[in-house]
């Protein structure tokens, strides 16, 4: 009962004109963005940051929100059209998807990819609605000790999951962490790392530069969007674009008996691991189709446009991308990078993300939540009738593009504090997160560490100090220890011989 | 001491110089006690676990391995990162449409498809725009044209308005905004 009320209220909150045109205007940039290759979310939510300062939370956030998901609709439909995924969790969708293009059958995949990804994103949202609130309730019971614990398991399972070397993932999370203690010291407000740099004359980092820490839109547009559009330019190609002529969208009885299935299980596993920090879209995607693969009874027809292929990834990557909203919301801990994105967002316009979101800002929780059910109806809208367009938008050369996003995201960064500092900021983080990525390091992980550092250290000391110094306060406590154990078992397990060949496999893939 | 495998070596060395170069930073401040954590416990504590991760991970690029470090576009990177620092340096100094303008023109060259006239339509364009959303918008507190450029306005107002007039007098005013135009040069540097 207490669900319909909280429905009713965000779908109150939801449906005013204003949120309305946020949810459409994320949406449909989230769709754009999907569709062409090289732009992502990341780099897109990062940019339209600081544009959101002028709007309330509430609205801020849909947006953003439905630039997420939007981007798994988009990606899809140029990974069938044109065998380009605009999207890391399209590629899966491709395998399957493009063969279907060219055996004349890609208004079937289309449509299957959006009822799919449609059907997921409701079933999503209702277990949002259903377990958000239960799972807060939970969290506000928690202490310092297990919120030390949790975060820090969430940081191992985004290790756990990570791409490449272990090892480096951990490496740049305690970067992150390391970056995130410069500024002010919470407790004794003492500066820390507040340095001069200067080379002759010439001022490079000021006085007080560093004092309010390290901006979180400059770390993320440089080491996101800068240093990804360099990558980019290294492996520079043409497109071809050579669209096939889509026939008729509606699938056969046949078709339509089959994708039922897929669509469910792809559902959930995206459901569940969405949840996982270190999850999201992408690991839904290519988990449901192997999943898939392995269960059928045509294993050798995958990869040759089976329809299964292409239902389930784009049903558990839409899933995947919704649910990955509930550790965030519920517990204030990002699953992704772009959930960290959306704490900075939310930090930003003075919202403090944990479970006292859910009690305190009501209609912020619900209201999210409602708009993004109202955001999948957009996109079904949008991306079946209007495949045309955005085909053709992918004409649109890589080179007229990335310097539109780094004007952007120059006046962009500048805008959030109006300080030059940030600008340079960027630059360097750019200089440093291309250097980290060649040598083989993964910037998410850094990014998450940077965003849960404060949060980390604060739990740290405050346990400390009512335990006295004892660190096994962390082990004495009941719930604390358990994930501290699952923790170190999600890294132990990742480490063993065969399961990292499985990982390799995966990623590879 | 044969280098096997480059990305983990160098990869390493870089964390390890960070830890060292935080290290440093943190050594002034109070550290403290386990149980009063002082501000300099929690970075002090990272840097050690940094520098630590990386020593490692250097140790790991002994050991012989196929990957080798792919070649490097520095050309990408130096017209990216590049553009990025002189935005910062100049946009105050010349405003944000000459700024803008620039630095999108300029960033653009880092394609190898680079196309001179696509390029400037389309800071023309970015400038515009950015112009619209963040100065009429949002009203950013960014001159659109910078105190640098104020000779060469002053110029071209005083020409526009000699040509209105067809005032001769007004040539000697013109004289003495093109000598203010030296000073631009002078400001820049």
């Amino acid at each position: 009962m207490e669900l319909y009320a909280n429905l009713l209220l965000g779908f109150g909150e939801a449906f005013t004109l204003t949120n309305l045109l946020y949810c459409f205007v994320g949406v449909a940039l989230g769709t754009a963005v999907g569709v062409l290759p090289g732009l992502g979310p990341i780099a897109t939510i990062a940019m339209l940051l600081p544009l959101t300062f002028q709007l309330p939370a509430t609205s801020a956030l849909i947006m953003l929100a439905g630039i997420y998901y939007g981007a798994q609709y988009g990606g899809s439909t140029t990974a069938i059209l044109i065998n380009l995924p605009g999207e890391s969790s399209s590629v899966v969708t491709a395998l399957d998807g493009y063969q279907m293009a060219r055996q004349g059958r890609a208004g079937t995949a289309l449509f299957t990819c959006a009822v799919g990804s449609f059907f997921a994103g409701t079933v999503a949202t209702f277990l949002i609605a259903g377990f958000a609130p239960g799972l807060a309730a939970v969290a506000l019971t928690f202490g310092p000790e297990e919120y030390f614990s949790l975060m820090i398991l969430g940081l191992a399972a985004s290790i756990a999951l990570a791409h490449g070397s272990l090892i480096k993932a951990v490496a740049m999370v305690v970067l992150g962490l390391l970056l995130s203690t410069i500024g002010k010291d919470l407790y004794t407000g003492t500066a820390r790392f507040n340095v001069e740099l200067v080379i002759g004359n010439f001022p490079i980092i000021e006085k007080n530069d560093f004092s309010d820490g390290v901006e979180f839109v400059a770390i993320v547009m440089g080491v996101f969007g800068m240093a990804e559009i360099v990558r980019n330019l290294e492996n520079e190609q043409t497109r071809s674009v050579l669209a096939e002529k889509i026939k008729s969208l509606i699938p056969s009885r046949e078709e339509a008996r089959q994708i039922i299935g897929p669509i469910l299980r792809g559902t959930g596993l995206g459901a569940v691991l969405g949840i996982l920090p270190g999850g999201g879209a992408m690991l839904a995607s290519f988990a449901a189709y192997s999943f898939e693969k392995r269960i059928s009874g045509k294993p050798q027809e995958f990869g040759k446009g089976t329809i299964e292929g292409v239902a389930a990834p784009e049903a558990a990557n839409n899933a995947g991308a919704q649910t990955s909203f509930i550790p965030m919301l519920t517990l204030g801990i990002p699953s992704n990078p772009v959930m960290a994105l959306m704490i900075g967002a939310m930090i930003i316009k003075g919202v403090t993300p944990g479970p006292n979101v859910v009690v305190d800002q009501p209609a912020l929780f619900w209201g999210l939540i409602a708009s993004m059910w109202i955001g999948n109806v957009m996109l079904l809208i949008l991306n079946l009738p209007l495949i045309g367009m955005w085909v053709r938008m992918l004409r649109v050369p890589y080179r007229l593009l990335f310097p539109v996003v780094v004007g952007v995201c120059c006046i962009g960064v500048f805008s959030v504090r109006n300080d030059l500092f940030d600008v340079y900021l960027m630059a360097g983080f750019s200089l440093i997160g291309y250097v980290l990525i060649k040598f083989g390091f993964e910037m998410a992980p850094m990014l998450l560490g940077f965003v849960i550092g404060t949060m980390l250290e604060e739990y740290l000391r405050r346990a400390m100090l009512l335990s006295r110094g004892d660190p096994f306060v962390f082990f004495q406590n009941p719930k604390s220890a358990t994930m501290l154990i699952i923790a170190f078992l999600a890294l132990a397990i990742s480490l063993i011989p065969t399961i990292t060949k499985t990982r390799e496999e995966a990623f590879k893939e | 001491m044969r280098i096997g495998n480059p990305k983990d070596f160098f990869g390493g060395a870089i964390l390890v110089l960070i830890a060292a170069t935080m290290g440093v930073g943190v050594v002034d401040l109070p550290i403290g006690s386990a149980s009063r954590m002082g501000p300099g416990y929690f970075p002090a504590l990272l840097c050690i676990v940094l520098g630590f991760l990386g020593a490692v991970i250097m140790l790991n690029g002994l050991r012989h391995s196929e990957e080798k470090l792919e070649r490097t576009s520095w050309r990408a990177l130096i017209l990216i990162v590049l553009p990025i620092v002189f935005f910062g340096y100049s946009l105050r100094r010349l405003g944000l449409a000459p700024t803008l303008g620039i630095t999108v023109f300029v960033t653009s060259m880092a394609s190898q498809q680079w196309n001179a006239v696509q390029s400037a339509l389309l800071a023309g364009g970015v400038v515009v725009c950015g112009w619209l959303i963040f100065i009429k918008g949002l009203g950013l507190p960014i001159p659109t044209f910078g105190p640098v450029l104020n000779p060469l306005i002053d110029i071209m107002r005083v020409q526009a308005s000699a040509a209105e007039t067809g005032c001769l007098s007004c040539l000697a005013d013109i004289a003495h905004s093109y000598s203010a135009a030296a000073a631009i040069s002078s400001v820049l540097i």
